[in-house]
């Protein structure tokens, strides 16, 4: 059975022969490794489409993996090409963190085992760590070490509290605790909790972020944001969802209580930020404390409208850290600086604006239809109260969404546009057709 | 028979035209642009007055039943009335006043224009909220990025953060209503309403009333309107009190009182009051202020309020009154901001204190803004007063203390004919020997407000037959 | 096709703006609308003699809302006087008014015309309301005129507002009926009030009666009328006698079922019995030609109040009749003297010695009729307007008869006392309106014999206080004559001022704008109000702000901060797990 899992793990093998046999042979250029990346994530991407379901004793599909599985795919792909064509001449060892990341997010979706769910997370977190690591600056190089540092800590939490659950329960298998019926190991579930609120960004556990993001190239953050968050939020659904429907009482109240004060925290912080990717670093957090709103509803209509938010909020996220990489390297760094963003490229602030409408949940974007579906799940809940809290909050958010926006007021002024590393156009491309993803997704609305 | 996509495609290709012209150039104007754009929607409309309308539906999304379902209802035709011609008449204003990234400008004041028309012919309460947004985002950028150097920030943020609670506050009905009957369409809510249980019901009412509150604007959320108004360029005033409060309205209307009759009547009383009060705060704000765009905007909440009187008092008269009274209103504002306007570009200034005596130089300013005034405060043969009317017969047989609000007019007829005095009569100001009258121009636009204000005020019959309160 | 009536005076509102003084003098426009209204009038009436006829329109479709006109001998007979004096006036205005702003006043003047028109010949409460609207707006523009006047512009904006109390009153009254008897249509309205509660009765009543007081310048309402001296005179002339202050007048005739239904008469009796005696009182006390003219206006007016509180409504209309007849011709004096001498003080004017002029005839025929002298019509006039009155109201009424006497007399000796050989100009337009109005001053009376067959209610009486009121009248002018007429002016009144003017003039003025300051200082509450609600929104998110900036030192970039936050959370979330074990 073929599957893109596979597709990609043996593709990483044959990159690294490919690598080889360049290096061997003398080729200096590694133009043709990039290309195959790039062909190898597209190929791993159709197959996704085409054939999705896996059914290993670690590893197997649900509902949603399918879905997750390709979206995620096609936003690594567009990172990916943004990438490429940002800097071509990249070392290929970064091709290979790159496709790594990414096996790691499709396995931890379809891990069905709390141990794979580790390693699946472990293969990210990683990669991670390599990508953010490469870019050799004295700035990267204290954001990477937070990141590696805090990153163990979370692990190691987790771990334990693998296995204070294995202890209560006997089993790791997804399957197997989801049939018991009793809560022995409620302490290794808060342990648990707390490792995936991490890879999440979720407050209190969500510090490293704002620095890491910051210290990141652009197209890194870009997937950090996206597609590593993603496999952290889907973790975390199917751990509380799948495997421990037992204590969703509980779960249910403290993912309330994180999700409320995620979002409170971030907004916060981001409404009195003055570097534009920090305050895009806090709205990504807020973001997740939203898919996490979903999530707490623990029901076949919170999850799916989690997972459709995770899926809005994930492409907005690439869009917009994407499209800041083009004006970052233009050194519009503080907001305002935003004034010049049209300066630059057109379609990019037109593809950025539209991006963070979506972040801010505004019609006809793809944000809005998540925030529906979310709103909806907890009304249909019975969750009044909390609905009306969101709506303080989402204020919030307008508030310093539209003070970004504001600021892109344009003025006539004599600019020069200092770089543009790469080819303008085809990064243009590759925004445009994330930013038609961002309104045409709704059609994915309640699969 | 006129299809209703026509208004969707006509304003979107002009945005296209204006966005593509934006990235590559091209050889027509951004005005011709948007004036062909605009009077090709206009004789649309007019056209479609005789023929009539045909709807269109499109399912998008069935799961969450998110279709794009255009039809006219009930109470379309007044609506789109306004949402059709005032835009026109108040994009006369912009040629002058807006210099910088104009095509820009076109562009957000035609997606708010498309999405205004969209908003009074969606049948589907996802594309409804679609337009109803769109049309505050391009708002907030026109106030953002056009409006008085000053304030534009605090104002456009305050702007946002009101109509934002508002929009929210519908969405949140919406769900609501769509929970309880499955259907985002406006026709099955309106059939199984009267099947939400009772508790909802009184939410998703509140939420409705909560949003009507905040947009049309009501005491004690109308603060953002001000700002709003004084910071906003002429053409996004006419828009913003000519048809953007009207949504507040609209949506009361349809969302609350006739699909909840028996709670409205439950909350008859409390509105009625609440809007009388409003009603008489508002005209004592307004008699303070010396600015005359901040005076109209505090005189604007007024007559908002006498629409919520007339829509809470749940008869034939008091509704219809009230969906009179926004048209007419939105009709008689436009021409009192476009004024104004016109006073700050030749005056320089809108402080009244700093004015006089200009009916010596501007004899045909002052007639316009004579006949504006006199039609504002409801005299007999200009628009408001078969709308004030029928609002008050209305009010009256739903509650005795709604004649209340007739205070409100006398206090309206002080401060409007004081600041006509301070405007045009009385010896010239010192600075102003050098003022022209208007340009004959500004004298068609001006005009072109007149005629409806009169025609509606002799015939009201031509707009009171052109809608029904049964959806 | 009683809209015809009213139709010459719109036409002519709409043709000034386009052909006036380009193709065609706006004046000749709005005269001949006014004469073809006049003749209309007459032919109608003279047609209808007898018959009553109601034409009706629909105004707003699904409801009972009729605009309907109504043409009888009451009404048609108003729009003959209406249109008569109207046309009197504009033929001056082409004297007067030959150095102002034609099209501009014409069109004004046709506006005023035509609204009165309508009103008088209203059938429905709604249509009455309507006309009753424009003839206050239009007298508004007219006041203020001359615009560059800031007391000319003050005048007008402090008509419309004290007038536009009593328009909301009547606004008001109109809705209460309409709401409880679901038909805008006067005579159903009158024959069904016996349904209505008595409280409900008595709230439309006080409505009605304040629309009256406000529109005919009653107290307390009265201050606007003499302030409106400021417009034009021949605005004046008109404004007080057949048009705006008669509508307040008409109303209460038209309502008068409704006002004793409701037991408002004595209300009525005493307020115009009060204000009679104290504008009798200021007329006194003013030296300003028109000014005493407009006090005169205000005292004659109470008497119609008087009469129609007494149930006399045919008095009052008849009184309206003759006195919009004599007192437009008063005001037609004091333009030609405003225009020829500039002067309006009277003791000016005496210096200037028109004693001789040819003004005198007219003048005195003028004065006479206001001072209800035979044998002018005005004398017939009050024969009718004190038939319903009981012995206190007679009593009162030979005072006043004495006191007007006094006052008008006072004006016209000081002003034409002094003989010599001065001349004023006479045109054909400024002599024949005067001529004509003062002939019909002289030759009324012959129309209280006809007017019994007129209107049912009309009736006359000479009684004993008939007789005393006429001696009382002519002790007045004789005892004017002594004072004023010998050159001692105001030498006697000076001693017994009777300080009313400080009472009730410049302090009423003075309570007045201490009510006005009243709103403004409320108005200033609100608006500080509204500040602070303002300024609470902003502090709503100003601490928003603070609580930001306060949570960004949480996030200070230090490795161990972090590590301890998830040691924090950690904790935390294990206290809240151990709630659930």
């Amino acid at each position: 059975m073929i599957n893109s899992e596979y597709v990609l793990f043996a593709g990483a093998l044959v990159l690294i022969l490919i690598d080889f046999l360049r290096k061997t042979l003398g080729v200096e250029s590694k133009k043709s490794l990039h290309y195959a990346t790039l062909i190898l994530l597209f190929l791993a991407f159709i197959v996704e489409l085409f054939y999705g379901d896996m059914n290993l004793p670690f590893f197997s599909s649900t509902q949603y993996t399918g879905f997750i599985n390709s979206f995620i795919l096609f936003i690594a792909l567009a990172i990916y090409a943004f990438f490429l064509v940002d800097s071509e001449e990249h070392s290929a060892f970064m091709d290979f963190l790159f496709v790594f990341a990414t096996l790691g997010a499709l396995l931890v979706v379809i891990s069905s085992n709390l141990i794979a769910l580790a390693v699946s997370i472990e293969l990210i977190s990683l990669a991670s760590y390599g990508l953010v690591f490469f870019q050799k600056s004295d700035r990267r190089m204290e954001g990477a070490m937070k990141f590696v540092v805090l990153g163990f800590l979370s692990f190691v939490i987790m771990l334990f509290g693998i296995s204070l659950v294995y202890s209560g329960s006997g089993t790791l298998d997804f399957t197997g605790l989801s049939i018991i019926n009793y809560v022995p190991f409620i302490g290794g579930i808060a342990l648990l909790m707390v490792g995936l609120s991490f890879k999440s960004t979720i407050v209190p556990f969500h510090m490293w972020a704002p620095d890491v993001y910051e210290a990141s190239n652009g197209t890194v953050t870009a997937f950090l944001s996206s597609v590593s968050k993603t496999a952290g939020l889907v973790a975390m659904i199917r751990v509380f969802f799948y495997a421990f429907p037992v204590s969703s009482q509980f779960v249910s109240i403290m993912f309330i209580i994180l999700a409320i004060s995620t979002i409170f925290f971030s907004s916060f912080l981001a409404t009195v930020q003055d570097k534009i990717k920090r305050i895009l670093a806090y709205s990504s957090i807020s973001q997740a404390g939203f898919a996490f709103v979903g999530v707490s509803v623990l029901n076949t209509q919170g999850i799916s409208s989690a997972v459709f938010y995770i899926f809005t909020f994930a492409i907005a996220d690439a869009l917009i850290f994407l499209s800041y990489k083009i004006f970052e390297d233009n050194k519009i760094i503080y907001k305002k600086d935003m004034p010049l963003m049209p300066a630059v490229s057109k379609i990019a602030t037109i593809c950025f604006f539209i991006g963070i409408l979506s972040l801010a949940g505004f019609p006809p974007t793809m944000g809005f239809f998540g925030k529906l579906l979310i709103f909806s799940a907890l009304l249909q809940n019975g969750y009044i109260t909390y609905v009306i809290a969101l709506f303080v909050i989402l204020l919030f958010s307008t508030f310093y969404y539209f003070g970004l926006l504001r600021e892109l007021i344009l003025e006539k002024s004599v600019f020069k546009i200092q770089k543009i590393s790469g080819n303008l156009h085809a990064k243009e491309a590759i925004l445009i057709i994330l930013t038609i993803a961002l309104f045409i997704g709704v059609i994915f609305v309640g699969l | 028979m006129i299809q209703l996509l026509g208004f969707l495609i006509l304003p979107a290709i002009g945005v296209i035209a204006l966005a593509v012209k934006r990235l590559c150039s091209s050889i027509m104007s951004d005005e011709k642009i948007v004036f062909g754009v605009i009077l090709a929607t206009a004789f649309l409309f007019f056209t479609g007055l005789f023929l009539g309308f045909a709807g269109i539906s499109i399912n998008l999304v069935s799961s969450i039943d998110f279709a794009f379902t255009l039809e006219t209802n009930g109470l379309s035709i007044p609506f789109m009335l306004l949402a059709v011609v005032l835009p026109a008449l108040g994009l006369w204003s912009a040629h002058h006043e807006i210099k910088k990234n104009t095509n820009l400008f076109y562009i957000f004041y035609l997606l708010s224009y498309m999405s205004l028309i969209m908003i009074f012919i969606s049948a589907n309460l996802i594309s409804f909220f679609i337009f109803w947004e769109v049309v505050l985002i391009s708002f907030f950028f026109i106030i953002a990025f056009w409006g008085d150097e000053k304030i534009r920030k605090r104002a456009s943020m305050k702007f946002l953060i009101f109509t934002q609670f508002g929009s929210l506050m519908l969405l949140g009905a919406f769900i609501l209503m769509f929970l309880y009957t499955g259907s985002f369409d406006i026709n099955v809510i309106s059939n199984l309403a009267s099947t939400i249980p009772s508790p909802i019901a009184d939410v998703i009412f509140l939420f409705v009333l909560i949003t009507a509150i905040v947009k049309m604007p009501i005491f004690p959320l109308h603060s953002w309107l001000p700002d709003a108004h004084v910071s906003a360029p002429t053409s996004g005033s006419v828009l913003l009190a000519g048809v953007l409060l009207k949504l507040g309205g609209y949506a009361l209307l349809l969302f609350g009182v006739l699909l909840f009759p028996s709670i409205t009547s439950l909350f008859q009383k409390p509105l009625i009051i609440l809007g009388v009060f409003t009603a008489i705060y508002a005209t004592f704000v307004a008699s303070t202020q010396n600015d005359f765009k901040r005076l109209i905007a505090y005189s604007s909440i007024f007559y908002m309020a006498l629409v919520f009187v007339g829509l809470a008092s749940m008869s034939y008269f008091g509704e219809s009154g009230a969906v009179l009274l926004m048209v007419s209103h939105g009709f008689i504002v436009g021409m009192l901001f476009v004024l104004a306007g016109i006073l700050k570009k030749k005056t320089g200034t809108r402080d009244l204190n700093k004015l006089g005596g200009l009916m010596a130089r501007m004899p045909v300013y002052t007639l316009f803004l004579t006949i504006a005034i006199i039609a504002t405060l409801g005299v007999p043969g200009l628009s408001n007063f078969p709308a004030e009317l029928l609002v008050f017969l209305g009010a009256y047989g739903a509650y005795t203390l709604s004649l209340v609000s007739l205070v409100g007019v006398l206090i309206a007829t002080n401060y409007y004919l004081g600041a006509l005095k301070r405007i045009l009569f009385s010896s010239l100001g010192k600075t102003l020997s050098k003022v022209t009258d208007i340009s004959m121009s500004d004298a068609i636009q001006l005009s072109l407000f007149t005629i409806p204000i009169i025609v509606l005020g002799i015939a009201p019959n031509l707009l009171m037959g052109a809608f029904n309160l049964l959806i | 096709m009683l809209y015809l009536l009213i139709l010459p005076m719109l036409l002519s509102l709409v043709l000034i703006p386009i052909l006036g003084e380009r193709i065609i003098r706006s004046s000749l426009i709005a005269i001949i609308g006014a004469l073809s209204s006049f003749l209309l009038s007459v032919f109608y009436f003279w047609t209808n003699l007898g018959n009553s006829t109601i034409e009706s329109y629909n105004w707003i479709s699904g409801s009972n809302f009729m605009l309907s006109f109504r043409g009888d001998n009451l009404t048609l007979a108003l729009s003959i006087l209406v249109s008569f004096v109207s046309l009197m006036v504009l033929v001056f205005s082409v004297f007067y008014m030959r150095k102002e702003d034609q099209a501009r006043y014409y069109a004004e003047m046709s506006l005023f015309i035509f609204s009165m028109l309508g009103l008088v010949l209203s059938n429905s409460t709604l249509l009455f309301y309507i006309f009753w609207e424009i003839v206050g707006v239009s007298s508004y523009l007219l006041i203020g005129f001359w615009y560059k006047k800031e007391s000319a512009s003050a005048a007008g904006k402090k008509a419309l507002v004290l007038t536009r109390i009593g328009d909301m009153a009547l606004f008001a009254a109109i809705i209460i009926l309409f709401v409880n008897l679901n038909t805008f249509s006067i005579p159903n309205t009158l024959s069904s009030i016996g349904f209505l509660p008595v409280q409900t009765l008595v709230l439309v009543g006080a409505l009605i009666l304040i629309a009256a007081l406000s529109k005919s310048a009653q107290f307390p309402f009265y201050t606007w009328l003499p302030d409106a001296m400021e417009g034009p005179t021949p605005v004046s002339a008109l404004l007080h006698s057949a048009t705006m202050v008669a509508a307040g007048v008409y109303l209460l005739v038209v309502m008068s079922p409704l006002l004793l239904l409701s037991g408002l008469d004595p209300v009525i009796v005493t307020i115009g019995m009060f204000t009679a005696f104290l504008a009798a009182f200021l007329a006194l006390n003013h030296t300003h030609f028109k000014r005493i003219l407009a006090y005169s206006t205000i005292e004659s007016l109470s008497f119609m109040f008087i009469a129609v509180g007494t149930l006399n409504t045919g008095g009052a209309i008849f009184y309206l009749v003759v006195h919009a007849l004599f007192k437009s011709m008063l005001f037609l004096i004091a333009g030609v003297l405003a225009m020829l001498v500039g002067l309006q003080d009277i003791h000016a004017l005496r210096l200037k010695k028109l004693g001789k002029t040819w003004l005198l005839i007219p003048a005195s025929i003028g004065f006479a009729s206001l001072a209800g002298l035979p044998p002018f019509a005005s004398f017939f006039a009050h024969a009718s307007l004190t038939v319903g009155f009981n012995m206190i109201e007679n009593i009162l009424f030979v005072f006043l008869a004495f006191l007007t006497a006094l006052f008008s007399f006072r004006l016209f000796f000081i002003v034409f006392g002094k003989r010599s050989s001065t001349r004023l100009e006479r045109s054909p337009v400024s002599a024949i309106p005067i001529y004509l109005l003062s002939l019909f001053s002289v030759v009324g009376g012959v129309m209280a014999l006809y007017f019994t067959n007129l209107i049912p209610s009309f009736a006359y009486s000479f009684d004993l206080f008939t007789l005393c009121s006429f001696v009382a009248a002519v002790l007045g002018v004789v005892t004017a004559f002594e004072i004023f007429g010998k050159g001692r002016y105001d030498g006697l009144l000076i001693g017994i001022k009777l300080r009313l003017k400080f009472l009730f003039d410049h302090p009423y003025d003075g309570f007045l704008t201490q009510v006005g300051s009243l709103f403004i200082r409320l108005g200033a509450i609100f608006a500080r109000f509204e500040d602070m609600l303002s300024a609470f929104y902003d502090k709503l998110a100003d601490s928003a702000l603070l609580l930001s900036s306060n949570s960004r030192r949480v996030q200070n970039g230090d490795t161990q901060t972090y590590v301890a936050a998830i040691l924090v959370g950690l904790v935390a979330i294990l206290i809240v797990a151990s709630a659930f074990i």
